[in-house]
């Protein structure tokens, strides 16, 4: 099987100029979509069985269905908050084909019959930010976006809106919040955004990859885009590779790839003649795989099968020199600090965790303190509002699963065999007390 | 109006089967079928179920996680756990989560004892701790205004506070700093919390975070005791428990009546009851004599009382004696002064506060009942001022009808609270001419749509005129009223006879020679009325003035006979509410040393003016509803837990005469003075509240551009014959011509307004 086919990504260079992109033929799928039915435009997303690429990945077309079609306004909000840790796709696509997304948000949007649409980027990515607003002005000069576009009589307002620093609002509710001007928190769901987002208003939550590989599909047409990939995951994705190997970076890959073509081939394998200790196989709250599951396939259901998540595709290498333990202490303390504190398990447990986890590594911890390690992430796990407790608690669980007798040596031993030899030692920090 | 339950479903929880509304939470299903779910952060009068604290979690079948009962609607053949192991486990994990930095100070905090967290981690928390980590610590406990104190270590962050302040109030006052772990409580900016509905939190919180700082240490659960009985301080009578330790009212609570308060108290019913004990209060009748005001014996009292009141009849004929009531009276203690006048004194004018509100019996078919807020699909507030000077809780009952989707329109001056809420039309008129342009306007555009399911609410003061036009409207439109009167029992007053006269009548009385003598019951017309000096002139000729008050007043100089009484937490007997319900009040504490009761001291001093009376308050009830129309067919026994609302008379069913409105507008400048929410002698024996009083003149952006002054520079302001200087407040939808202040003294007429030099250290 092919592991190069790229269809986001398959250039050299850039095309964040609207020139380069129209002569590769964009924005001619928009133009199409305009002169037919908004339902096509669903039915081809639909037909080509993409998932959601930010994570959770849930059938957009499904998603897009849920929308009630007699309620208005509408939104499509794009959920461009790509933080979890190891995940650099987004700002790829950002950067380098910016309007492939601005052009599958008008084409989504006119699809679901919403004529604003609200672009939530991560506040970190600043030249993101300049490269889409750049790119925005080029199609609101050619048309694309506004009032009318293309004399269709379709008016497609697109509003680019930064973050201020919070993981937790690229959960689709928490973003829904923050845009509103509300504190970033997630909100119960039912009502889903479907039903209650945006203003109250029916409102699609899209993830940049998503969206951005909408012109693509409609060109290829829904069922020849769902040629590609799996039974059950379609297309091809983009995945960060990081960690330790020899050529980090975003790799485009069709699902039917394994972790080996990417991690070996495309990565060309660890450094140094390192050896292996497990691998981050779907962002920093997907549990870990251990080496001899190189050969999983990367569609969500192989990674699922192997008893983690495919996430937001992020895929991180871990060698055999770094501390375990380190690495619980680092993802936990992330989860802690972003914990936005609406719900009492992750607000607690995540601190808690984080604080157990510390005194391991530090050799302070008591015979014991791993099974109530385990049982606080239990605890935590499926019992929060949002994802976000669970995202501390099932990485950190797994790590000690996979590897209880290294925490267990650090507690016999009163303190941290690695210590400084570890890649990631020091790098974990706690962030002054509020009073 | 009985509806047909057709939209129901059926669900079994712990193997009990109930059926339900659809669309109803598992929480409350599981009340329904008498199962309690443990929760937190669940209370459905702050809106909809947020989620946020996870104490509800149960298991449903089919549904692999644990769900939170409060945020998950029902729905048929639902098979729901709520004590199996795996719902215990989650229930017992986010307590434990809860408790990771509670600080346990349960043995000296006061809500120990009565605190939701303390009682559901007995019944479904863990036993023991596995804690191995150090609490979060805060300062504490931090004042968030003069009436509330936090302690943030206690706060289990459930945000019911915060959402109270956003939700309900709408004061935006109270939010939540930083995140995660680090979240705090705080006000915005860390300004003190000054809304008039700031207490309220104290009682949301499920934990001894938010504290009144009145009660902070004074008593402990198993030590006081809760007297069930209702707010005397304005005329919704919120129901209200008074809790007693050792003899005295150490605290007021609400008393949940969702066709009144729906659980909401003002602070001004919460926090005066400190005016209880406070130094002003006259403790001992007086007589004045050779050397000024002389203490005597009740009795005294009472002989040279109606000794006087005798030789006044005698000598200037029946009906020489006026009554002026400030309409705080119970109904029972209004009965019994009403029969001395009319069965002992002749007949002589009886006024019923301030404003003597005339006309309530012309509305009384229209009459709407504050429950009908909550249905209505419009509602207007017609009058010049906020809502919350006269009917405070009333607002809060506005706003959760405007977010169920309720129409507002308010017709008045502008500025309004209420004019500035989601979707509020407003319609503009000039104070005084209120009446007018709410009659011109259900015939136009602006109230299109006045139908029987719209509620008009007339805040502002009663009059003949007044109650024309809204019985006009009314009939014409099938709406219904709700007034605002201003005392307290104002209703219940008027309807036991207590109020022949306005106050204008009375004055006119008056000055035409045929009062003669004057008693005072808890008005003080000299201090606070309308035409204060004209009322000063009928105490400085009378024959005899006699005073019956809580309080010295403005009045009292010119008594000759003061006799003190007491307050409503003192007092048994009943009050009619803004609605018609008849609702009782409870003695919580006995008067001070000294201070008879007031039905006893009515009973005793008719019965030395010859009259049969009873003087207790059941036979006293009994006795009104056997003479006063009002009562017919009302038991004491009947009024119960939650009072009575006699269904009001229907009236004739025949078109109300047409009004008839002064057309045109006033001229020139036009000053609003109002009774402010936090004024009054019980305000004033209530120190703590102070900071929330209003102060400023509120002009409009116009005439500060017309007169050269921003906001905060000193203006002057002269009405009725008085100037007075303070800070103006611009206003920008204030309309043109209108300048309104706090005054001590009701007013709505001509006045002028201009800059005032500024104040120089050595003027």
């Amino acid at each position: 099987m092919t592991t190069d086919l790229r269809i986001l990504l398959d250039f050299d260079g850039d095309r964040r100029d609207i020139g380069d992109y129209e002569r590769a033929g964009g924005y001619r799928q928009l133009t199409k979509a305009l002169a037919g039915a908004p339902e096509d435009v669903i039915a081809a997303v639909d037909g080509s069985g993409i998932r959601g690429r930010g994570g959770a990945g849930f059938p957009t077309g499904r998603k897009a269905s849920f929308l009630p079609k007699d309620r208005k306004p509408a939104y499509l909000c794009v959920n461009a908050d790509e933080s979890e840790p190891g995940t650099f796709k987004d700002r790829e696509i950002m950067l380098r084909n910016p309007h492939a997304l601005i052009e599958g948000v008008i084409t989504m949007s006119f699809g679901i019959g919403a004529t604003s649409a609200f672009i939530y980027i991560r506040g970190e990515y600043r030249a993101e930010f300049e490269v889409l607003m750049t790119a925005l002005q080029q199609a609101r000069e050619r048309g694309f976006v506004g009032a009318d576009v293309l004399g269709s009589g379709y008016d497609a307002t697109v509003v680019l809106h930064r973050g201020a620093g919070a993981y937790i609002c690229g959960e689709e509710t928490a973003l829904l919040s923050s845009l509103e001007g509300e504190r970033g928190q997630p909100r119960s769901k039912p009502p889903f955004p479907a039903v209650a987002g945006l203003y109250a208003a029916p409102t699609l939550v899209n993830n940049v990859e998503t969206l951005a590989s909408v012109p693509y599909i409609l060109e290829m047409g829904g069922a020849a885009y769902a040629e590609i990939g799996t039974e059950r995951s379609k297309g091809t994705r983009v995945f960060s590779l990081s960690g330790n190997v020899k050529r980090p970076g975003n790799y485009e890959l069709p699902l039917t790839a394994t972790l080996r073509e990417l991690i070996e081939g495309h990565g060309g394998g660890m450094p140094d003649g390192r050896t292996m200790k497990a691998i981050i196989p779907g962002g920093s709250s997907a549990p870990i795989l251990m080496p001899d599951q190189i050969d999983t396939h990367i569609d969500f259901e192989s990674i699922a099968a192997a008893g983690s998540m495919a996430g937001s595709g992020a895929i991180i290498v871990i060698d055999d020199r770094t501390c375990m333990v380190q690495l619980a202490l680092r993802v936990s303390e992330f989860y802690k600090h972003e914990s936005c504190g609406k719900c009492t398990p992750c607000r607690e447990g995540t601190r808690w965790g984080v604080d157990i986890i510390r005194r391991i590594e530090m050799g302070e911890a008591r015979q014991g303190e791993l099974d109530l390690l385990l049982n606080v992430c239990d605890r935590i796990l499926g019992n929060c509002l949002c994802p976000l407790g669970d995202a501390m608690a099932m990485p950190v669980a797994s790590y000690v699963t996979h590897f209880r007798d290294e925490f267990q040596r650090h507690i016999d031993e009163g303190g941290c065999p690695f210590t400084e030899h570890s890649p990631i030692s020091g790098l974990y920090h706690e962030p002054a007390a509020v009073s | 109006m009985a509806t047909v339950e057709t939209d129901t479903v059926t669900l079994s929880i712990n193997d009990r089967e109930v059926t339900v509304p659809k669309g109803m939470s598992l929480v409350e299903a599981a009340a329904e079928a008498g199962i309690e779910v443990p929760v937190f952060c669940y209370e459905p009068r702050l809106g909809a179920a947020v989620g946020a604290c996870r104490m509800c979690l149960v298991e449903i079948e089919g549904i692999p996680k644990l769900q939170t009962a409060c945020t998950t609607p029902v729905t048929d053949g639902m098979v729901v756990h709520s004590h199996s192991d795996r719902a215990r486990e989650g229930q017992d994990a986010v307590l434990e989560f809860l408790l990771i930095n509670h600080p346990l100070d349960c043995p000296i905090c006061d809500k120990g004892g009565e605190c939701p967290l303390q009682d559901l981690t007995f019944r479904y928390g863990p036993g023991s701790t596995r804690m191995t980590l150090p609490k979060r610590t805060h300062t504490k406990p931090v004042p968030i205004s003069p009436l509330i104190k936090l302690d943030r270590e206690r706060c289990i962050l459930c945000y019911r506070c915060t959402r109270f302040s956003e939700d309900v109030s709408g004061d935006l006052q109270l939010v939540t700093e930083h995140r995660g772990a680090n979240s705090i409580i705080t006000t915005f900016e860390g300004r003190p919390y000054d809304g008039e509905f700031s207490g309220n939190v104290t009682e949301l919180c499920p934990v001894g975070a938010l504290t009144s700082i009145s009660y902070r240490f004074r008593g402990r659960p198993w030590e006081i005791q809760n007297i069930p009985t209702v707010c005397g301080e304005c005329p919704i009578g919120c129901n209200t428990y008074a809790t007693i330790r050792e003899g005295q009212v150490a605290r007021v609570l609400s008393r949940n009546n969702p066709a009144v308060d729906d659980g909401w108290l003002c602070d001004r019913g919460r926090y005066t009851f400190p005016s209880l004990e406070s130094e002003q209060r006259i403790t001992t009748p007086l007589i004045r004599g050779g050397r000024g005001l002389e203490p005597v014996d009740g009795s005294t009292a009472l002989d040279h009382i109606a000794d006087r009141l005798r030789a006044a009849v005698e000598r200037f004929g029946p009906g020489s004696v006026a009554i002026i009531a400030s309409g705080d009276q119970t109904s029972e203690e209004a009965h019994l002064w009403a029969r001395i006048q009319e069965q002992a004194l002749g007949g002589g004018p009886i006024v019923c506060g301030p404003e003597g509100g005339a006309g309530w019996g012309e509305l009384a078919a229209h009459s709407a009942t504050i429950a009908d807020l909550d249905d209505a699909d419009l509602i207007v507030v017609a009058g010049a001022t906020d809502l919350v000077h006269r009917a405070p809780i009333l607002e809060l009952r506005i706003r959760r009808a405007v977010d169920r989707g309720a129409r507002v329109v308010t017709i008045g001056a502008g500025a309004t609270r209420l004019d500035t809420l989601h979707a509020a039309e407003h319609v503009s008129a000039a104070p005084g001419t209120t009446h007018a342009a709410l009659l011109a306007a259900s015939q136009g555009v602006a109230l299109k749509g006045l139908s029987d399911r719209s509620v008009i609410l007339w805040n502002g003061r009663m009059s003949a005129p007044v109650a024309t036009v809204l019985a006009h409207v009314a009939h014409a439109s099938g709406c219904r009223v709700l007034p605002t009167p201003l005392a307290a029992n104002e209703l219940g007053c008027q309807a036991a006879g207590l109020g022949t006269h306005t106050p204008a009548e009375a004055l006119e009385a008056v000055e035409q020679g045929r009062v003669k003598a004057v008693v005072l019951l808890g008005a003080d017309p000299v201090g606070g009325w309308p035409g204060g000096d004209r009322w000063r002139g009928l105490m400085e000729r009378a024959f005899f003035a006699l005073q019956v008050s809580p309080f010295q007043t403005g009045s009292s100089g010119w008594a000759t006979t003061i006799v003190p009484s007491p307050m409503p937490l003192e007092k048994e007997g009943t009050m009619t509410n803004i609605e018609g319900r008849v609702q009782r009040l409870r003695a919580a504490v006995p008067p001070p040393p000294g201070v008879l009761d007031g039905i006893v001291l009515a009973a005793e001093l008719g019965r030395r003016l010859g009259l049969d009376m009873p003087d207790q308050p059941p036979a006293v009830f009994a006795d009104m509803a056997g003479s006063r129309a009002a009562f017919a067919g009302l038991t004491w026994a009947g009024i119960g837990e939650r009072g009575v609302r006699p269904e009001p008379a229907s009236g004739s069913g025949q078109a109300p005469p047409a009004p008839h409105v002064a057309e045109g507008e006033p001229e020139g400048t036009i000053v609003v003075g109002y009774r402010q929410l936090m004024s009054g002698p019980t305000v004033e024996g209530a120190p703590a509240l102070h900071f929330q009083r209003r102060s400023g003149i509120e002009i409009s952006h116009d005439d500060a551009q017309q007169i050269g002054v921003a906001t905060g520079d000193r203006v002057e302001v002269s009405f009725a014959g008085a100037s007075l200087t303070g800070a103006a407040l611009v206003q920008r939808r204030l309309r043109r011509g209108v300048v309104r202040l706090a005054t001590a003294v009701p007013y709505v007429g001509p006045g002028e307004l201009r800059a005032a030099p500024e104040e120089t250290a050595d003027a």
